[in-house]
């Protein structure tokens, strides 16, 4: 007997990922962190792996103090003119 | 019927229960596997292209399809006039102001409530009565564990995964309840949000458990309403931190008492909205850190006096009063996930087909 696959799997093309983070050779990064601390945990590993693959790159960590929001789009879009890349935590 | 999915052999029923919980496609309970003839009778239920695209569905942010959630809904016991019900749900959720990254993923144990209004209940035989929350209706069963099946399968909000509920409820099976508007003593709710008498609604509310509220001797709605109140403004709720939207669901007896006290449905969430809530010092009792969580939410009692007034809610309309459940002095309230951080209660318009009735001609 055949039945459906109940995941909406029609290929990867479906799936909106995460854009890749390339060529980050000599940019600076924004870590922009929500306020808790395992949001923060998270941020510091990121930048540590940054560190370690592309010790060109810096890294800035600002607070956002929005827990489990985006930061405002007006606010990334601010801080896009002055950095590279915004990484941003959202939620637990 | 073209229907772009994927798809699985197995030998029986059986044997595709088995294969769906081991590849997690299951709340854990069984599930009605989605052969192809159930699919297509399913979709017998709405009048859209079975491929048309619904929504994306936080995290994973696949496509939902309207045949993928006929599929889910067939895998939870639906019968195809239920579908229109469970695809506008998966676009209330899938709504911005809902914000549903968050509620799939969130440490706190919401669930999406769904509430239903209008005619459709009838059609369908929703519950808005005795034990409205809780088991025994085949429609509020299986169209709100039809949501959650879409959420785990096609959203991927995976227990332990990405779904990290630090407990969760048991409202994340299913919590789907219409509201019981011929008992009560006012206009249904959506009607109150604006919508006409003659349209049938689905609502969406990132909801606690139901907590009881049990008042067994007074004809006062005033003591009914205080206790309905004191019930919402228990420390640890987000609703006290990140303000936010509640429901109060009043039984059809308490209903009627404040309806024959001459009460309207504005004074009475009114008196809700002004006694739910706490003095800012009892949040800030021995923590330090909760003046801090308190003052990020709600910057504008930064600096206030101990004695500053907090409500669960920011407004009045935030307060959310229905009537459901039968006879008997016991009321409900729902405290949600909160909406200074993000959230707030969405409403879909049902199409008008699904009010005129076909279960059983």
């Amino acid at each position: 007997m055949r039945f459906y696959v109940p995941t909406a799997e029609r290929g990867q093309a479906a799936i909106k990922r995460a854009p890749a983070l390339g060529g980050i050779k000599d940019s600076q990064v924004l870590l922009l962190s929500n306020g808790k601390a395992c949001g923060h945990k998270v941020l510091n590993y990121f930048g540590s792996l940054l560190a370690e693959h592309e010790p060109s790159a810096a890294t800035e960590f600002w607070n956002k103090r929005t827990f489990t929001m985006p930061a405002d789009s007006k606010k990334v879009d601010q801080y896009a003119l002055e950095v590279d890349a915004v990484v941003t935590a959202i939620g637990d | 019927m073209d229907i772009r999915a994927a798809t699985i052999e197995a030998r029986d029923f059986v044997e595709a229960n088995e294969l769906f919980q081991a590849r997690g496609w299951t709340d854990g309970l069984p599930i009605v596997p989605p052969g192809e003839e159930l699919v297509e009778k399913m979709l017998s239920g709405i009048q859209r292209d079975p491929n048309e695209i619904v929504a994306a569905i936080a995290p994973r942010n696949s496509e939902a399809t309207v045949a993928d959630i006929a599929i889910n809904a067939v895998m939870a016991g639906c019968l195809p006039e239920y579908l229109p019900i469970v695809v506008a749900a998966v676009e209330a959720v899938a709504d911005p102001a809902f914000n549903l990254l968050a509620i799939q993923t969130t440490t706190h144990c919401c669930a999406p409530l769904i509430v239903i209004n209008g005619p459709v209940r009838e059609c369908l035989g929703l519950n808005s009565g005795t034990n409205c929350f809780g088991q025994g209706s085949r429609a509020n069963a299986t169209i709100g564990r039809a949501l959650r099946l879409i959420l785990i399968n096609i959203g991927g909000g995976i227990p332990g995964l990405t779904d990290k509920a630090t407990g969760g409820h048991p409202g994340k099976f299913t919590y789907c309840v219409a509201e019981n508007e011929e008992a009560s003593p006012w206009e249904p709710m959506h009607v109150a949000m604006g919508f006409s008498a003659q349209q049938s609604t689905v609502t969406i509310f990132a909801a606690e458990g139901p907590n009881n509220v049990s008042e067994h001797q007074s004809n006062d709605p005033e003591v009914i309403l205080t206790w309905c109140a004191d019930a919402l403004s228990k420390l640890g709720s987000n609703n006290l931190f990140a303000g936010g939207q509640v429901f109060v669901a009043l039984s059809a007896e308490h209903a009627r008492v404040v309806g024959n006290a001459g009460w309207s449905r504005t004074q009475a969430r009114d008196y809700i909205f002004k006694r739910a809530g706490r003095p800012l010092r009892d949040l800030f009792f021995h923590s330090a850190i909760a003046r801090q969580t308190v003052d990020s939410y709600r910057p504008y009692l930064a600096g206030k006096p101990d004695d500053t007034w907090v409500s669960v809610a920011e407004r009045p309309e935030d307060i959310f009063l229905i009537v459901a459940g039968g006879e008997g002095r016991h009321s409900v309230v729902i405290c949600g996930w909160g909406g200074h951080m993000g959230n707030q209660v969405v409403t879909r318009v049902l199409p008008d087909y699904v009010n005129v009735c076909h279960i059983g001609t």
